[in-house]
Protein backbone atom coordinates (compact mmCIF):
# COMPACT_ATOMS: atom_id res chain seq x y z
CA UNK A 1 0.00 0.00 0.00
CA UNK A 2 2.53 2.37 0.51
CA UNK A 3 4.64 1.54 -1.98
CA UNK A 4 1.74 2.63 -4.45
CA UNK A 5 2.61 6.50 -3.64
CA UNK A 6 5.93 6.46 -5.01
CA UNK A 7 5.02 5.83 -8.74
CA UNK A 8 1.61 7.86 -8.16
CA UNK A 9 4.34 10.86 -6.22
CA UNK A 10 6.39 10.21 -10.28
CA UNK A 11 3.55 10.45 -12.21
CA UNK A 12 2.40 13.74 -10.39
CA UNK A 13 5.91 15.21 -11.31
CA UNK A 14 5.18 13.95 -14.69
CA UNK A 15 2.14 15.24 -15.24
CA UNK A 16 3.65 18.79 -14.29
CA UNK A 17 6.33 18.85 -16.39
CA UNK A 18 3.43 18.13 -19.10
CA UNK A 19 1.80 21.53 -18.10
CA UNK A 20 5.32 23.09 -18.29
CA UNK A 21 5.36 21.46 -21.79
CA UNK A 22 2.04 22.83 -23.02
CA UNK A 23 2.40 25.79 -21.16
CA UNK A 24 5.32 26.55 -23.13
CA UNK A 25 3.93 25.40 -26.67
CA UNK A 26 0.87 27.52 -26.30
CA UNK A 27 2.85 30.82 -25.57
CA UNK A 28 5.36 29.69 -28.85
CA UNK A 29 1.50 29.74 -30.71
CA UNK A 30 1.49 32.48 -30.14
CA UNK A 31 4.26 34.28 -30.42
CA UNK A 32 4.62 33.25 -33.60
CA UNK A 33 1.07 33.39 -35.15
CA UNK A 34 2.46 35.27 -38.19
CA UNK A 35 4.81 32.51 -38.67
CA UNK A 36 1.53 30.13 -38.69
CA UNK A 37 -0.71 32.54 -40.80
CA UNK A 38 2.55 32.86 -43.29
CA UNK A 39 2.38 29.10 -43.50
CA UNK A 40 -0.94 28.74 -44.09
CA UNK A 41 -1.01 31.34 -46.89
CA UNK A 42 1.57 29.69 -48.69
CA UNK A 43 -0.83 26.76 -48.19
CA UNK A 44 -0.04 24.43 -45.70
CA UNK A 45 -3.14 23.12 -44.41
CA UNK A 46 -4.21 22.80 -40.60
CA UNK A 47 -2.99 19.52 -40.56
CA UNK A 48 0.30 21.01 -41.82
CA UNK A 49 0.06 22.81 -38.67
CA UNK A 50 -0.85 20.85 -36.48
CA UNK A 51 1.71 18.35 -37.10
CA UNK A 52 4.42 20.60 -37.00
CA UNK A 53 3.55 21.76 -33.51
CA UNK A 54 3.48 18.31 -32.38
CA UNK A 55 6.50 17.03 -33.99
CA UNK A 56 8.03 19.90 -31.77
CA UNK A 57 6.59 19.54 -28.54
CA UNK A 58 7.03 15.71 -28.75
CA UNK A 59 10.87 16.57 -29.71
CA UNK A 60 10.77 18.56 -26.47
CA UNK A 61 9.57 16.00 -24.54
CA UNK A 62 11.80 13.28 -25.70
CA UNK A 63 14.83 15.65 -25.46
CA UNK A 64 13.66 16.29 -21.94
CA UNK A 65 13.39 12.12 -21.81
CA UNK A 66 17.02 11.46 -22.67
CA UNK A 67 18.42 14.09 -20.71
CA UNK A 68 16.13 12.77 -17.78
CA UNK A 69 17.75 9.04 -18.41
CA UNK A 70 20.86 10.40 -18.70
CA UNK A 71 20.85 12.04 -14.81
CA UNK A 72 18.93 8.91 -13.59
CA UNK A 73 21.72 7.10 -15.05
CA UNK A 74 24.04 9.03 -12.79
CA UNK A 75 21.78 9.10 -10.17
CA UNK A 76 22.21 5.42 -9.80
CA UNK A 77 25.45 5.34 -10.10
CA UNK A 78 25.83 7.92 -7.42
CA UNK A 79 23.44 6.13 -5.08
CA UNK A 80 25.43 2.59 -5.73
CA UNK A 81 28.77 4.06 -5.17
CA UNK A 82 27.79 5.84 -1.86
CA UNK A 83 25.09 3.58 -0.21
CA UNK A 84 24.66 -0.10 0.54
CA UNK A 85 21.62 -0.24 -2.28
CA UNK A 86 22.77 -1.94 -5.25
CA UNK A 87 20.75 0.75 -7.62
CA UNK A 88 20.47 -0.48 -11.41
CA UNK A 89 19.04 0.82 -14.69
CA UNK A 90 17.98 -1.73 -16.83
CA UNK A 91 17.16 -1.46 -20.32
CA UNK A 92 13.18 -1.41 -19.48
CA UNK A 93 13.24 1.26 -17.73
CA UNK A 94 14.90 3.44 -20.05
CA UNK A 95 12.55 2.81 -22.64
CA UNK A 96 10.02 3.10 -19.96
CA UNK A 97 11.28 6.38 -19.41
CA UNK A 98 11.27 7.30 -22.87
CA UNK A 99 8.09 6.11 -24.38
CA UNK A 100 6.88 8.04 -21.24
CA UNK A 101 8.41 11.70 -22.68
CA UNK A 102 7.56 10.86 -25.88
CA UNK A 103 3.64 10.38 -24.33
CA UNK A 104 3.67 13.42 -22.44
CA UNK A 105 4.48 15.26 -25.58
CA UNK A 106 2.06 14.19 -27.54
CA UNK A 107 -0.94 14.41 -24.97
CA UNK A 108 0.45 17.84 -24.03
CA UNK A 109 1.03 18.67 -27.35
CA UNK A 110 -2.40 17.96 -28.42
CA UNK A 111 -4.28 21.40 -27.48
CA UNK A 112 -1.63 24.01 -28.86
CA UNK A 113 -0.99 22.18 -31.66
CA UNK A 114 -5.12 21.97 -32.93
CA UNK A 115 -5.23 26.05 -31.35
CA UNK A 116 -2.30 26.78 -34.51
CA UNK A 117 -4.28 24.45 -36.89
CA UNK A 118 -7.32 26.69 -36.01
CA UNK A 119 -5.95 29.84 -37.00
CA UNK A 120 -7.71 31.87 -39.28
CA UNK A 121 -4.56 32.79 -41.82
CA UNK A 122 -5.90 35.94 -42.76
CA UNK A 123 -6.25 37.31 -39.21
CA UNK A 124 -3.17 35.11 -38.56
CA UNK A 125 -0.87 37.39 -41.29
CA UNK A 126 -2.32 40.39 -39.23
CA UNK A 127 -0.80 39.73 -35.97
CA UNK A 128 2.01 41.89 -35.43
CA UNK A 129 5.33 39.58 -35.01
CA UNK B 1 9.80 53.95 3.96
CA UNK B 2 6.26 55.21 2.76
CA UNK B 3 7.39 55.17 -0.63
CA UNK B 4 8.76 51.73 -0.58
CA UNK B 5 5.85 50.38 0.82
CA UNK B 6 3.57 52.26 -2.26
CA UNK B 7 6.02 50.68 -4.18
CA UNK B 8 5.40 47.05 -3.58
CA UNK B 9 1.83 48.03 -3.67
CA UNK B 10 1.73 49.03 -7.10
CA UNK B 11 4.25 46.28 -7.83
CA UNK B 12 1.54 43.65 -6.29
CA UNK B 13 -1.23 45.73 -8.92
CA UNK B 14 1.54 45.48 -11.70
CA UNK B 15 1.56 41.81 -11.03
CA UNK B 16 -2.24 40.81 -11.00
CA UNK B 17 -2.40 42.89 -14.02
CA UNK B 18 -0.18 40.77 -16.17
CA UNK B 19 -2.06 37.47 -14.66
CA UNK B 20 -5.13 38.70 -15.15
CA UNK B 21 -3.98 39.62 -19.05
CA UNK B 22 -2.68 36.21 -19.81
CA UNK B 23 -4.88 33.67 -17.81
CA UNK B 24 -4.17 30.39 -19.39
CA UNK B 25 -0.76 30.95 -19.38
CA UNK B 26 -0.96 32.04 -15.55
CA UNK B 27 -3.22 29.43 -14.59
CA UNK B 28 -1.41 27.22 -15.99
CA UNK B 29 2.21 27.89 -14.37
CA UNK B 30 -0.22 28.59 -11.09
CA UNK B 31 -1.31 24.97 -12.07
CA UNK B 32 2.05 23.34 -11.74
CA UNK B 33 2.42 25.10 -8.14
CA UNK B 34 -0.36 23.60 -6.74
CA UNK B 35 0.34 20.21 -7.85
CA UNK B 36 3.85 20.62 -6.60
CA UNK B 37 2.70 21.83 -2.96
CA UNK B 38 -0.36 20.00 -2.85
CA UNK B 39 1.53 16.53 -3.49
CA UNK B 40 4.14 17.65 -0.95
CA UNK B 41 1.43 18.67 1.32
CA UNK B 42 -0.33 15.15 1.58
CA UNK B 43 2.55 13.27 1.61
CA UNK B 44 3.59 14.90 4.87
CA UNK B 45 0.53 14.29 6.02
CA UNK B 46 0.15 11.03 5.53
CA UNK B 47 3.83 10.74 6.64
CA UNK B 48 2.92 11.83 9.91
CA UNK B 49 -0.65 9.94 10.21
CA UNK B 50 1.75 6.62 9.68
CA UNK B 51 4.38 8.11 12.46
CA UNK B 52 1.33 8.62 14.98
CA UNK B 53 -0.05 4.99 13.90
CA UNK B 54 3.17 3.04 14.54
CA UNK B 55 3.52 5.09 17.65
CA UNK B 56 0.29 3.86 19.15
CA UNK B 57 0.64 0.59 17.39
CA UNK B 58 3.82 -0.12 19.57
CA UNK B 59 2.19 1.22 22.51
CA UNK B 60 -0.63 -0.86 22.32
CA UNK B 61 1.34 -3.61 24.46
CA UNK B 62 1.55 -1.56 27.38
CA UNK B 63 4.52 1.27 27.96
CA UNK B 64 5.63 -1.26 30.29
CA UNK B 65 6.01 -4.95 28.36
CA UNK B 66 9.86 -5.15 27.97
CA UNK B 67 11.49 -8.08 26.04
CA UNK B 68 14.57 -10.53 26.68
CA UNK B 69 16.25 -11.86 23.43
CA UNK B 70 19.66 -12.80 22.60
CA UNK B 71 21.01 -9.64 21.05
CA UNK B 72 19.17 -6.63 19.92
CA UNK B 73 20.20 -4.84 16.93
CA UNK B 74 18.82 -1.79 14.54
CA UNK B 75 18.90 -4.05 11.62
CA UNK B 76 18.47 -8.42 11.73
CA UNK B 77 21.47 -10.11 11.95
CA UNK B 78 22.60 -12.77 9.53
CA UNK B 79 22.54 -16.11 11.05
CA UNK B 80 25.36 -17.59 9.20
CA UNK B 81 27.46 -15.20 10.17
CA UNK B 82 27.11 -13.48 13.55
CA UNK B 83 29.49 -11.66 15.32
CA UNK B 84 32.12 -13.31 17.40
CA UNK B 85 30.00 -12.21 20.95
CA UNK B 86 27.26 -13.16 19.46
CA UNK B 87 27.88 -16.23 18.61
CA UNK B 88 29.44 -17.75 22.13
CA UNK B 89 25.79 -16.25 23.29
CA UNK B 90 23.55 -19.23 24.57
CA UNK B 91 19.54 -18.77 22.97
CA UNK B 92 16.89 -17.84 24.76
CA UNK B 93 15.40 -20.60 26.38
CA UNK B 94 12.07 -22.05 27.57
CA UNK B 95 13.25 -23.01 30.82
CA UNK B 96 14.35 -19.12 31.18
CA UNK B 97 10.95 -17.85 30.24
CA UNK B 98 10.10 -20.53 32.81
CA UNK B 99 11.58 -19.38 35.97
CA UNK B 100 11.10 -15.61 34.90
CA UNK B 101 7.47 -16.20 34.82
CA UNK B 102 7.71 -17.58 38.50
CA UNK B 103 9.39 -13.67 39.73
CA UNK B 104 7.40 -11.68 42.53
CA UNK B 105 7.62 -8.70 40.05
CA UNK B 106 6.46 -10.42 36.81
CA UNK B 107 3.00 -10.52 35.82
CA UNK B 108 3.79 -12.44 32.44
CA UNK B 109 6.39 -14.34 30.77
CA UNK B 110 6.70 -16.66 28.10
CA UNK B 111 8.43 -17.82 25.51
CA UNK B 112 7.83 -16.43 22.06
CA UNK B 113 8.89 -16.75 18.36
CA UNK B 114 8.18 -15.61 15.24
CA UNK B 115 8.64 -16.99 11.35
CA UNK B 116 7.04 -16.45 8.01
CA UNK B 117 4.97 -18.72 5.82
CA UNK B 118 1.61 -19.04 3.82
CA UNK B 119 -1.71 -19.89 4.81
CA UNK B 120 -3.47 -22.06 2.44
CA UNK B 121 -6.14 -24.07 2.41
CA UNK B 122 -7.66 -26.22 -0.78
CA UNK B 123 -6.28 -24.04 -3.47
CA UNK B 124 -6.83 -20.91 -1.86
CA UNK B 125 -3.03 -19.78 -0.88
CA UNK B 126 -1.92 -16.30 1.14
CA UNK B 127 0.89 -14.01 0.82
CA UNK B 128 3.98 -14.88 3.33
CA UNK B 129 2.53 -13.47 6.79
CA UNK B 130 4.12 -13.21 10.21
CA UNK B 131 3.42 -16.59 12.07
CA UNK B 132 3.92 -16.39 15.28
CA UNK B 133 4.67 -18.68 17.96
CA UNK B 134 3.00 -18.19 21.28
CA UNK B 135 1.16 -19.17 23.91
CA UNK B 136 -2.61 -17.93 25.75
CA UNK B 137 -1.28 -14.60 26.88
CA UNK B 138 -0.99 -13.68 22.91
CA UNK B 139 -3.68 -10.47 22.96
CA UNK B 140 -1.90 -9.38 26.67
CA UNK B 141 1.21 -8.09 24.74
CA UNK B 142 -0.32 -8.00 21.40
CA UNK B 143 -3.27 -6.34 22.12
CA UNK B 144 -6.56 -6.94 19.61
CA UNK B 145 -9.06 -9.55 21.09
CA UNK B 146 -10.51 -12.91 20.27
CA UNK B 147 -13.85 -12.67 18.30
CA UNK B 148 -14.50 -16.49 17.82
CA UNK B 149 -13.47 -19.84 19.43
CA UNK B 150 -10.66 -20.10 21.93
CA UNK B 151 -7.00 -19.59 22.59
CA UNK B 152 -5.00 -22.58 23.22
CA UNK B 153 -5.34 -25.03 26.40
CA UNK B 154 -2.37 -25.85 28.65
CA UNK B 155 -2.47 -29.44 27.69
CA UNK B 156 -2.22 -28.07 24.24
CA UNK B 157 0.45 -25.74 24.52
CA UNK B 158 2.76 -28.44 26.34
CA UNK B 159 1.97 -30.82 23.94
CA UNK B 160 2.45 -28.68 21.07
CA UNK B 161 -0.47 -29.79 19.66
CA UNK B 162 -1.59 -29.03 15.85
CA UNK B 163 -4.07 -25.82 15.99
CA UNK B 164 -4.08 -22.87 15.02
CA UNK B 165 -5.73 -19.05 15.98
CA UNK B 166 -6.39 -17.15 12.41
CA UNK B 167 -6.18 -13.26 12.47
CA UNK B 168 -9.18 -12.66 11.36
CA UNK B 169 -8.84 -10.23 8.35
CA UNK B 170 -5.97 -12.67 7.13
CA UNK B 171 -8.72 -15.33 7.44
CA UNK B 172 -11.72 -13.88 5.92
CA UNK B 173 -9.66 -12.53 2.93
CA UNK B 174 -8.81 -15.97 2.28
CA UNK B 175 -11.72 -18.02 3.00
CA UNK B 176 -14.28 -15.61 3.07
CA UNK B 177 -17.42 -15.65 5.24
CA UNK B 178 -17.23 -19.47 5.95
CA UNK B 179 -17.21 -20.95 9.20
CA UNK B 180 -13.78 -21.32 10.33
CA UNK B 181 -13.67 -22.74 13.58
CA UNK B 182 -12.77 -26.77 13.17
CA UNK B 183 -11.37 -26.34 9.58
CA UNK B 184 -8.26 -27.78 8.63
CA UNK B 185 -5.83 -24.84 6.92
CA UNK B 186 -2.07 -25.57 5.75
CA UNK B 187 0.56 -22.98 7.11
CA UNK B 188 4.01 -23.42 5.81
CA UNK B 189 2.62 -26.48 4.66
CA UNK B 190 1.44 -27.87 8.12
CA UNK B 191 -1.89 -29.04 8.27
CA UNK B 192 -3.49 -27.35 12.14
CA UNK B 193 -7.03 -27.08 13.04
CA UNK B 194 -8.09 -23.34 13.37
CA UNK B 195 -9.68 -23.11 17.09
CA UNK B 196 -10.09 -19.39 16.77
CA UNK B 197 -9.82 -15.45 15.07
CA UNK B 198 -7.97 -13.19 16.62
CA UNK B 199 -8.91 -9.63 15.77
CA UNK B 200 -5.89 -7.29 15.45
CA UNK B 201 -5.54 -4.10 17.31
CA UNK B 202 -7.81 -1.27 15.19
CA UNK B 203 -5.74 1.05 13.16
CA UNK B 204 -2.77 -0.90 13.15
CA UNK B 205 -0.21 -0.05 10.39
CA UNK B 206 1.27 -3.49 8.62
CA UNK B 207 4.55 -2.58 6.79
CA UNK B 208 4.40 -4.54 3.38
CA UNK B 209 4.92 -8.42 4.18
CA UNK B 210 5.08 -8.05 7.70
CA UNK B 211 1.36 -8.57 8.81
CA UNK B 212 0.25 -11.31 11.39
CA UNK B 213 -1.20 -13.81 9.85
CA UNK B 214 -1.57 -16.99 12.58
CA UNK B 215 -0.77 -17.75 15.81
CA UNK B 216 0.40 -21.35 16.97
CA UNK B 217 1.80 -22.88 19.97
CA UNK B 218 5.02 -22.45 20.61
CA UNK B 219 6.12 -25.76 20.89
CA UNK B 220 4.44 -26.99 17.82
CA UNK B 221 6.10 -23.98 16.02
CA UNK B 222 9.64 -24.94 17.57
CA UNK B 223 9.18 -28.66 16.29
CA UNK B 224 7.73 -28.04 12.94
CA UNK B 225 9.12 -24.83 11.52
CA UNK B 226 13.12 -23.78 11.35
CA UNK B 227 12.91 -20.50 13.40
CA UNK B 228 15.61 -17.97 13.41
CA UNK B 229 16.82 -18.28 16.72
CA UNK B 230 19.07 -15.33 16.80
CA UNK B 231 16.71 -12.46 15.36
CA UNK B 232 13.23 -14.30 16.11
CA UNK B 233 12.84 -16.00 19.70
CA UNK B 234 12.21 -13.77 22.31
CA UNK B 235 10.19 -13.90 25.93
CA UNK B 236 8.42 -10.84 26.31
CA UNK B 237 7.48 -9.74 30.19
CA UNK B 238 5.24 -8.02 31.66
CA UNK B 239 5.91 -6.41 35.26
CA UNK B 240 3.30 -6.92 37.53
CA UNK B 241 0.80 -3.89 38.63
CA UNK B 242 2.40 -1.52 41.25
CA UNK B 243 6.12 -2.60 40.04
CA UNK B 244 8.15 -0.61 38.06
CA UNK B 245 9.84 -1.34 34.62
CA UNK B 246 13.12 -0.62 36.71
CA UNK B 247 13.01 -3.38 39.01
CA UNK B 248 11.25 -5.71 36.92
CA UNK B 249 14.00 -5.44 34.53
CA UNK B 250 16.59 -5.89 37.69
CA UNK B 251 15.04 -8.96 38.71
CA UNK B 252 15.06 -10.30 35.13
CA UNK B 253 18.61 -9.95 34.73
CA UNK B 254 19.73 -11.19 38.60
CA UNK B 255 17.22 -14.20 37.57
CA UNK B 256 18.90 -14.82 34.31
CA UNK B 257 22.30 -14.29 35.46
CA UNK B 258 22.03 -16.58 37.99
CA UNK B 259 20.63 -19.22 35.87
CA UNK B 260 23.18 -18.68 33.24
CA UNK B 261 26.20 -19.01 35.81
CA UNK B 262 27.99 -16.02 34.87
CA UNK B 263 30.45 -14.66 37.07
CA UNK B 264 29.59 -11.13 39.34
CA UNK B 265 31.90 -8.34 36.52
CA UNK B 266 30.94 -10.02 33.37
CA UNK B 267 28.64 -8.84 30.65
CA UNK B 268 25.25 -9.69 30.22
CA UNK B 269 25.10 -13.17 27.41
CA UNK B 270 21.18 -11.31 26.75
CA UNK B 271 19.68 -8.24 25.99
CA UNK B 272 16.71 -6.27 27.34
CA UNK B 273 14.67 -4.10 24.98
CA UNK B 274 11.75 -1.64 26.32
CA UNK B 275 9.22 -0.16 24.22
CA UNK B 276 11.61 3.10 23.89
CA UNK B 277 14.27 1.57 22.41
CA UNK B 278 11.96 0.11 19.81
CA UNK B 279 10.22 3.35 19.04
CA UNK B 280 13.49 4.88 18.48
CA UNK B 281 14.86 1.73 16.45
CA UNK B 282 11.83 2.03 14.23
CA UNK B 283 12.25 5.84 13.80
CA UNK B 284 15.68 5.59 12.98
CA UNK B 285 14.45 3.18 10.48
CA UNK B 286 11.74 4.48 9.17
CA UNK B 287 12.84 8.18 9.05
CA UNK B 288 15.17 7.89 6.01
CA UNK B 289 12.26 6.02 4.14
CA UNK B 290 9.50 8.85 4.75
CA UNK B 291 13.08 11.65 4.04
CA UNK B 292 12.95 9.97 0.88
CA UNK B 293 9.22 9.93 -0.35
CA UNK B 294 9.41 13.89 0.78
CA UNK B 295 11.90 14.70 -1.45
CA UNK B 296 10.43 12.43 -3.92
CA UNK B 297 7.33 14.62 -4.20
CA UNK B 298 9.63 17.90 -3.74
CA UNK B 299 10.06 17.04 -7.40
CA UNK B 300 6.46 18.02 -8.61
CA UNK B 301 7.31 21.71 -7.09
CA UNK B 302 10.74 21.76 -8.37
CA UNK B 303 9.28 21.08 -11.90
CA UNK B 304 6.83 23.28 -10.90
CA UNK B 305 9.11 26.31 -10.37
CA UNK B 306 10.98 25.48 -13.69
CA UNK B 307 7.84 26.27 -15.31
CA UNK B 308 7.58 29.68 -13.28
CA UNK B 309 11.21 30.37 -14.23
CA UNK B 310 10.27 29.70 -18.36
CA UNK B 311 7.04 31.43 -18.00
CA UNK B 312 9.13 34.37 -16.32
CA UNK B 313 12.12 34.29 -18.95
CA UNK B 314 9.26 34.45 -21.84
CA UNK B 315 7.31 37.39 -20.36
CA UNK B 316 10.18 39.50 -19.34
CA UNK B 317 11.08 38.57 -23.80
CA UNK B 318 7.90 39.91 -24.58
CA UNK B 319 7.70 42.74 -22.35
CA UNK B 320 11.03 44.19 -23.20
CA UNK B 321 9.75 47.40 -24.55
CA UNK B 322 7.58 47.75 -21.63
CA UNK B 323 10.69 47.58 -19.34
CA UNK B 324 12.95 50.00 -21.77
CA UNK B 325 10.25 52.72 -21.39
CA UNK B 326 10.17 52.20 -17.72
CA UNK B 327 13.81 52.67 -17.50
CA UNK B 328 13.63 55.32 -19.53
CA UNK B 329 11.46 57.10 -16.91
CA UNK B 330 13.87 56.94 -14.35
CA UNK B 331 13.33 53.07 -13.22
CA UNK B 332 16.73 51.73 -11.50
CA UNK B 333 17.65 48.15 -11.74
CA UNK B 334 16.66 47.29 -8.62
CA UNK B 335 12.78 48.61 -9.13
CA UNK B 336 12.64 46.64 -11.84
CA UNK B 337 13.92 43.45 -10.19
CA UNK B 338 11.97 43.81 -7.77
CA UNK B 339 8.45 44.43 -10.04
CA UNK B 340 9.57 41.02 -11.75
CA UNK B 341 10.71 38.89 -8.22
CA UNK B 342 7.07 40.18 -6.94
CA UNK B 343 5.24 39.00 -10.16
CA UNK B 344 6.99 35.46 -9.94
CA UNK B 345 5.95 35.63 -6.03
CA UNK B 346 2.99 36.20 -6.78
CA UNK B 347 2.18 33.31 -9.26
CA UNK B 348 3.56 30.69 -6.93
CA UNK B 349 2.67 32.18 -3.77
CA UNK B 350 -1.40 32.03 -5.22
CA UNK B 351 -0.49 28.40 -5.84
CA UNK B 352 0.73 28.01 -2.64
CA UNK B 353 -2.74 28.59 -1.46
CA UNK B 354 -4.74 26.85 -3.70
CA UNK B 355 -2.23 24.08 -3.13
CA UNK B 356 -2.41 23.98 0.62
CA UNK B 357 -6.06 23.57 0.27
CA UNK B 358 -6.02 20.73 -2.51
CA UNK B 359 -3.56 18.97 -0.48
CA UNK B 360 -5.63 19.77 2.97
CA UNK B 361 -8.43 17.93 1.18
CA UNK B 362 -5.70 15.51 -0.34
CA UNK B 363 -4.33 14.29 2.99
CA UNK B 364 -8.10 13.93 4.23
CA UNK B 365 -8.76 11.72 1.19
CA UNK B 366 -5.53 9.59 1.66
CA UNK B 367 -6.16 8.94 5.53
CA UNK B 368 -10.15 7.30 4.58
CA UNK B 369 -8.48 5.45 2.04
CA UNK B 370 -5.61 4.08 3.94
CA UNK B 371 -7.81 4.24 7.39
CA UNK B 372 -5.35 6.42 9.51
CA UNK B 373 -5.39 9.45 10.62
CA UNK B 374 -3.54 12.18 8.65
CA UNK B 375 -3.77 15.51 10.89
CA UNK B 376 -1.93 18.26 9.09
CA UNK B 377 -0.01 20.42 11.29
CA UNK B 378 -0.72 24.41 11.25
CA UNK B 379 3.44 24.73 11.17
CA UNK B 380 3.53 22.54 7.69
CA UNK B 381 0.61 25.17 6.50
CA UNK B 382 3.19 27.88 7.31
CA UNK B 383 6.27 25.80 5.63
CA UNK B 384 3.94 25.82 2.69
CA UNK B 385 3.52 29.42 1.79
CA UNK B 386 6.72 29.91 2.57
CA UNK B 387 8.26 27.41 1.07
CA UNK B 388 6.26 28.32 -2.73
CA UNK B 389 7.37 31.92 -2.07
CA UNK B 390 10.43 31.11 -1.65
CA UNK B 391 10.15 29.23 -4.84
CA UNK B 392 9.34 32.49 -6.78
CA UNK B 393 11.86 34.26 -5.52
CA UNK B 394 14.70 31.65 -6.08
CA UNK B 395 13.08 30.96 -9.93
CA UNK B 396 12.64 34.45 -10.45
CA UNK B 397 15.89 35.55 -10.16
CA UNK B 398 17.47 34.84 -13.14
CA UNK B 399 14.42 36.03 -15.55
CA UNK B 400 13.99 39.29 -12.77
CA UNK B 401 18.00 40.19 -13.34
CA UNK B 402 17.92 39.58 -17.05
CA UNK B 403 15.31 42.06 -17.26
CA UNK B 404 16.66 44.46 -14.69
CA UNK B 405 19.90 44.01 -16.80
CA UNK B 406 18.43 45.27 -19.88
CA UNK B 407 20.08 48.29 -21.68
CA UNK B 408 17.16 51.12 -22.02
CA UNK B 409 17.70 52.03 -25.53
CA UNK B 410 18.43 48.47 -26.55
CA UNK B 411 14.89 47.83 -24.64
CA UNK B 412 13.46 50.74 -26.61
CA UNK B 413 14.05 49.91 -29.95
CA UNK B 414 12.78 45.73 -29.54
CA UNK B 415 9.45 45.32 -31.55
Amino acid sequence: MLFAVVPAVVAIGILVGGIVIMNIMLMGVTERTHEIGLRKAMGATSADVRRQFLAESVALAICGGLLGVAAGWALAAAITAFSPLPAHVSLWSVALALSLGAGVGVLFGVYPASRAAKLDPITAMRAET
Amino acid sequence: MGFRVGAFGENLLIAFDAIRVNKLRSSLTILGVVIGVATVMAMAAIVEGIRSQIVTTIEVAGPTTFYVLKKFSQTPLNPDNLPKEVRSRPDISELEADRLRRLPEVAYASMWAQTLARIESNDVRSQRMAIFGADDGFTRIQGGELVEGRWFTRNELSAGAPVVVLQEAAARSLFGRERMLGRQVQVGGRPLVVIGLWQEPGNIFAPPGQAVGAVVPFKFMERSYTIDRTNALWIPVKPRAGVSVADAQGAVVMALREMRGLRPGSTNSFDLITQDQILDTFNGFTSMFFLVMIVLSGVALLVGGIGVMAIMTVSVTSRTREIGVRKALGATRKDILLQFLIEACTLTGIGGLIGILVGLAMGRLASYALDISAPVPVSLTLIAVVVSVGIGIIFGMVPARRAAGLDPIEALRYE
